[in-house]
């Protein structure tokens, strides 16, 4: 039954260890933030405005591409290797907002749920139960459909949905802390409950709450890439990847880069945001599984 | 006996929650009468619409309305296409159910051998192997996948069809696309779950009377292993329902995902209520009996 490949090939798998692919999912995410920030000052082209003459214009290594358009062009001219670099912005910029404010939030709800417990705890719970037992994509559509689709609201409505996550984690492991040594000396000694909060729960926390932000990075990037695949989330013409797989979609079978390339964009960011988060996880802390 | 009630009270307030952001939700979102009568109908015929939808009134009065006609079994008129929304979901649900159980499918079938060969060989290429197709579907956006399939699987090799739903060929790629996503969380189950149960002493006691590698594998530890693999994928199983609401609209697949989709571009009030909370009640309800079997199964959660 034992595979007789698994024996020698252990020491080709170390090596594929070795390599580290969260080195190099680190390194993918520093060159995107770098792309991100200078997307004004890198783009070749506008992503809102395209020449109709290069509409749908195939990438460089195909037949009739140019070197105008490396990636090709999508179905109004625009330069895809520009709009990709400015999605990344809209990509990026909703993760990294949406997952510091819902962390902040969180935290501090689960924190406080956690070390007064009684009424407060009881109630701060059954907001999180209630939230976490409803569909997230669902009640994603519905409330950005509702408030109208922009970058602003559907950010409003990531952090409205995601801060549970955070606050269920946060405030099981604040109840732990409470009960150790150091805690109770501090409240003996008299330190006041916001202090004790602050200098000793949160620090201890933390950990915890990077890896779930980096985790829910990956899930955010993916549930506002399917807003706007959708046509719910941000709306045309704003250079935004899930958007324009969405846009590109009827083009598959005549040009495919036009789907294809920020699908690709979405599918690698993800998976380095998840590689970087399960490193961090086993780094940070061996016993989360 | 308490436990069940916190629990069942903990349902009841969670389909009260989403009733009440729905309802508000949808009527914050703008005038339907924008959507339905185009911008060549004059303000008379909108205030006539309005009226005759109970739109003219104020907002707590139609909620309480709206929960009045609930009680009822009545989730009202579709405004965008002038039948019973109750009706237009039910034509949904055969649609929907058969995307699910093939996904379902299609999740277990790659997730149960790959969980249990990695588990096996823990440490391996095949366990390496195996950690990297979990990342992969955790990580793959479900309208990608289903663009490089079709643009695969439909375009260039001319296989089976892009979209909507027919025979068997029809169900190949929504289901494989849906399948896949699910997979990626059943795998870590089973690969953990079987770890678990490899290393447990009556695994060591069945190698020790000497059978056979296969029947100490799926016999005895794969039995017990696959538990909370199952449980898992009923809790899946709802989720699913909400969960394929991407791949629905990239093979216009005809359920109920799709049908939120367009009642949301539509502003189909209505409509979206309905789906929404019918979705949502299957949700809870699903996980309310998971939580339930439970009990059954687990003596020890009775005393908690």
């Amino acid at each position: 039954m034992r595979l007789p490949l698994s024996m020698p090939m252990r020491e080709a798998v170390g090596a594929i260890r070795r390599a580290r692919p969260p080195m190099l999912s680190l390194g993918f995410m520093t060159l995107l933030v770098v792309a991100a920030v200078f997307a004004p000052l890198i783009a070749p082209d506008s992503p809102r405005v395209g020449q109709l003459s290069s509409r749908m214009a195939p990438p460089v290594w195909l037949d009739g591409g140019s070197v105008d358009h490396l990636l090709g062009a999508d179905q109004l001219g625009r330069d895809m290797v520009s709009r990709l670099l400015f999605g990344s912005r809209t990509s990026l910029g909703v993760a990294f907002l949406a997952v510091v404010f819902s962390g902040v939030i969180g935290t501090l709800i689960g924190m406080v749920a956690g070390y007064f417990g009684g009424r407060t705890d009881a109630i701060l719970m059954r907001i999180t139960d209630v939230a976490l037992s409803i569909p997230l994509i669902l009640l994603a559509i519905v409330l950005v459909a509702a408030l109208g689709p922009s970058l602003q609201n559907v950010v409003i409505v990531i952090i409205l949905l995601l801060w549970p996550y955070y606050a269920r984690q946060v405030r099981g492991e604040t109840l732990t802390l409470r009960t150790f040594d150091y805690v109770a000396l501090a409240r003996v000694a008299g330190c006041p409950d916001r202090v004790i909060i602050w200098r000793h729960i949160l620090p201890n926390v933390m950990p915890t709450v990077l890896v779930i932000a980096t985790l829910q990075a990956a899930n955010v990037i993916l549930l506002e890439a399917a807003l706007g695949f959708l046509g719910v989330g941000i709306p045309p013409p704003s250079p935004a990847w899930g958007l324009m797989v969405g846009e590109g979609r009827i083009h598959l079978a005549t040009a495919w880069w036009i789907a294809i390339w920020p699908g690709l964009a979405i599918f690698l960011t993800v998976m380095c945001m998840n590689i970087i988060g399960d490193w961090l996880r086993d780094w940070l802390d061996p016993k989360v599984q | 006996m308490k436990y069940i009630l916190g629990r069942l009270t903990q349902s009841l307030l969670a389909l009260f929650t989403l009733l009440t952001l729905v309802f508000f939700s949808a009527h914050i979102s703008g005038d339907p009468m924008d959507a339905l009568l185009g911008d060549f109908a004059g303000e008379e015929q909108a205030e006539m619409l309005r009226r005759e939808y109970g739109l003219d009134q104020a907002l707590p009065v139609q909620f309480v309305k709206y929960l009045q006609r609930l009680a009822v079994g009545d989730l009202g008129i579709s405004i965008s296409s002038q039948r019973p929304v109750s009706e237009l979901i039910a034509q949904r649900i055969p649609a929907s159910l058969e995307l699910v159980f093939a996904s379902l499918l299609v999740g277990l079938v790659i997730a149960i051998p790959l969980g249990v060969y990695s588990a096996v060989h823990r440490g391996g290429v095949f366990d390496a192997f195996a950690r990297f197709i979990a990342l992969i579907g955790q990580s793959i956006p479900a309208f990608f996948q289903g663009l490089l399939m079709i643009v695969v699987f439909a375009i260039w090799l001319d296989l089976l069809p892009t979209s909507g739903r027919g025979g068997l060929a029809h169900l190949v790629m929504p289901s494989i696309v849906l399948g896949t996503g699910m997979a990626a969380g059943m795998l870590r189950l089973t690969r953990s779950a079987m770890i678990g149960t490899l290393e447990s002493d009556y695994v060591k006691m069945a190698r020790l009377k000497g059978l056979s590698e296969r029947t100490v594998i799926w016999k005895h530890a794969f039995r017990n292993a696959v538990i909370p693999v199952f449980t898992y994928s009923a809790v899946l199983l709802a989720t699913l329902v909400a969960g394929s609401i991407v791949t629905e609209t990239v093979f216009a697949w005809p359920g109920l995902g799709q049908l939120v989709v367009d009642a949301v571009l539509l502003r189909d009030f209505p409509l979206i209520q309905g789906v929404v909370l019918f979705i949502g009640v299957f949700v809870l309800v699903t996980n309310l009996l998971v939580d339930l079997a439970y009990l059954v199964l687990d003596p020890r959660l009775r005393k908690g």
